[in-house]
């Protein structure tokens, strides 16, 4: 009996059939849930979790592949979102194009970003990304064409409207950002295998010697920055419309980038599904300690918050993937033997 | 206009010494450890909270309590190190990781004295604070001036303590080359432990002076660290000596900029600095090598 199990367990773990198999299951599951399940705020939870893995993800091609740590997406987020919102409520311009314009000007400041990449090294680098997202988040909070410290609201319509983006229920956004992760996730898959994640890898792990064997470092960083940041930017928008209210507070500064390469750290920094994860596990383990401790005294859910955070951090310094994958070898061992 | 300007670059100056702690306190931990400590400022509120209380509960006035929060900030410094930062060595993506650690360890205690403090704004008043001194026709604010000459005297301790003594010199030699230093004999992990302490005593001193005259509030580290971070950038990360006279310079920028342009815009000013140190001399003014 146990060793029909085994043969069972065995054959499922075979490689090329486990990985196409889960996903499909997994895919058809996050299709199919809105059919099955209603409930407001469960969907909320569902929408911001791949909004995170977007955020993760995109954060994840300049950062966990090439190396270049960066603490300013927010920069690139807020960009996105209010852009498009600014051509929304001056020209009516439909927030899908507004999106794609937003991404592009996200990826143009990219390039901006890419200038002291090559320059700057390390914590430098780091902290001038930092500085792009608070210069950034201050001079929007100056800026009464942006609305200033209160904000912009997105305007509505009555009524559902694809060319508003606007949708009274849930579920279409659900399915928005659906497709939105997808899309990143693929891409991010498609670079990992390819011959430019092998460069941004190898630029990752040393520079120097990338760009003596021939790698173009400059051109694959401004790449990578340019892609990461157009779909941060895009994420901004979908912020925008399913919030329908923006601030500095709420998406600029370093305080928001932190989240967006906390999701990605804590999941794994170097794997197209280390994000999702991350965003999973950020939003799950925030939702828990907040639903249990959250009542009674203010700030202890985040407290405890910070205080997992740093053990997990610790615990788990490659991601939950990637410790993963490494307990994985012994779980494979074992049945295959 | 000239006493104004004379004026303006001598209260830049009173406020660049307490400036001068707090990123001497950084430079030290950046130069040593080779950490980026964003706990930082979390570091200065504690010490703000444990003067306040000292004051509100038992009277006792700042400028001596602030042997008490060194103490305290030394010993939360060297846990720092020794139970987090010393966790994350010779791990992948170490440096990452590191500053990941401190961010995590600045929100715990953040929203750690959230929970204990509320979110209040609080502050002590001083019977003698709004004392003025009047040199020629220029005014010094009393508080202020003593603030400057304790920051002065704490920072020549340090000078001296770091170019004279063995210990010192210890510290000196991991900050230029970890290995060489280790292969000498030198214990690095003690020498971290002690440069995290000093770095957190000193920001614990800078926040028992800056009490009288700030409100104290869970997110008021916050403020001060972007300053400390674009002071140590402007003087070379390690340098400390560097770290003080760049405070000083951004003490005294800060002042005319806000007498010159208007207060506003001093924020901006802070950032210009950050950003052309960046583009023209990234290695700080007074990086020796590298």
């Amino acid at each position: 009996m146990f060793h029909i199990m085994k043969k069972f367990i065995q054959s499922a773990l075979q490689r090329k059939y486990l990985e196409k198999r889960a996903v499909f299951i997994i895919m058809l599951v996050l299709v199919l849930l809105p059919l099955k399940l209603k409930g407001v705020y469960f969907y909320h939870c569902m929408i911001f979790t791949f909004y995170f893995a977007v955020l993760g993800t995109s954060w994840n091609i300049i950062s966990g592949y090439s190396g270049a740590v960066s603490l300013g997406h927010a920069a690139f987020l807020s960009i996105g979102a209010y852009t498009s919102t600014i051509l929304l409520i001056n020209f009516q311009l439909t927030p899908w194009i507004g999106m794609l314009i937003g991404g592009s000007l996200s990826a143009l400041s990219g390039l901006v970003i890419c200038y002291p990449a090559t320059k700057l090294k390390g914590p430098y680098f780091v902290m001038s990304t930092a500085a792009f997202a608070e210069i950034l988040r201050y001079l929007t909070s100056q800026s009464k064409f942006a609305g200033g410290a209160s904000g912009l609201i997105i305007p509505v319509v009555t009524g559902n409207s694809l060319y508003w983006f606007q949708f009274i229920e849930k579920w279409p956004f659900y399915y928005i950002i659906l497709f939105f992760t997808i899309i990143v996730v693929f891409i991010s898959y498609k670079i990992e295998n390819s011959k430019v994640g092998l460069y941004l890898m190898a630029i990752r792990e040393n520079r120097g010697a990338a760009q003596m064997l021939g790698v173009n470092v400059a051109k694959y960083l401004r790449m990578a920055t340019c892609l990461s940041a157009f779909f941060t930017g895009i994420a901004g928008t979908f912020y925008a419309q399913y919030m329908v209210y923006i601030s500095p507070d709420a998406i600029m500064g370093l305080g928001e980038s932190i989240k967006i390469a906390l999701v990605a750290i804590i999941g794994g920094m170097g794997t197209f599904i280390g994000p999702i994860i991350g965003a999973a596990l950020y939003f799950g383990v925030g939702e828990i300690v907040r639903f249990l401790l959250g009542a009674e005294i203010s700030g202890l859910s985040s407290f405890i918050y910070g205080i997992i955070l740093i053990v997990f951090i610790l615990l788990f310094p490659k991601g939950l993937v990637q410790f993963l994958k490494d307990m994985g070898g012994r779980f494979e061992r074992y049945f295959i033997h | 206009m000239a006493i104004m300007l004379l004026q303006a670059i001598v209260c830049g100056l009173l406020n660049g010494g307490v400036y001068a702690l707090i990123s001497m306190g950084l430079a030290l931990i950046f130069g040593v450890v080779k950490v980026v400590n964003f706990a930082h400022g979390e570091f200065l509120m504690l010490a703000m909270y444990i003067t306040y209380w000292v004051f509100t509960r038992w009277g006792v006035d700042p400028h001596l309590s602030l042997f008490l929060c060194s103490g305290t900030l030394f010993f939360v410094g060297y846990v720092t190190q020794k139970l987090l930062i010393e966790r994350t060595f010779n791990k992948p993506f170490e440096g990452e990781l590191q500053i990941f650690v401190t961010v995590a360890l600045s929100l715990a205690f953040i929203n750690g004295m959230h929970m204990i403090g509320k979110a209040d704004y609080r502050g002590i008043n001083l019977s003698y604070a709004s004392m003025a001194l009047n040199i020629q026709s220029l005014t010094f604010n009393f508080l202020k001036a003593v603030s400057f000459f304790l920051a002065l005297i704490v920072s020549y301790l340090i000078y001296l303590f770091l170019m004279k003594t063995d210990r010192g010199r210890a510290m000196r030699a991991v900050t230029e080359n970890r290995e060489a230093a280790a292969l000498i004999g030198i214990d690095v992990n003690k020498n971290y432990c002690l440069a995290f302490g000093i770095g957190a005593g000193l920001t614990g001193i800078a926040g028992a002076l800056l009490t009288p005259s700030f409100y104290v509030f869970p997110g008021v580290g916050l403020l001060f660290v972007l300053k400390a971070f674009v002071i140590i950038v402007l003087a070379g990360m390690g340098s400390v000596s560097g770290a003080f006279i760049a405070a000083l310079i951004v003490g005294v920028l800060e002042s005319l900029g806000g007498f010159l342009i208007g207060a506003a815009y001093t924020q901006m000013l802070i950032f210009a600095i950050f950003i052309l140190s960046m583009l023209f001399r990234p290695n700080g003014l007074f990086r020796r090598r590298e």
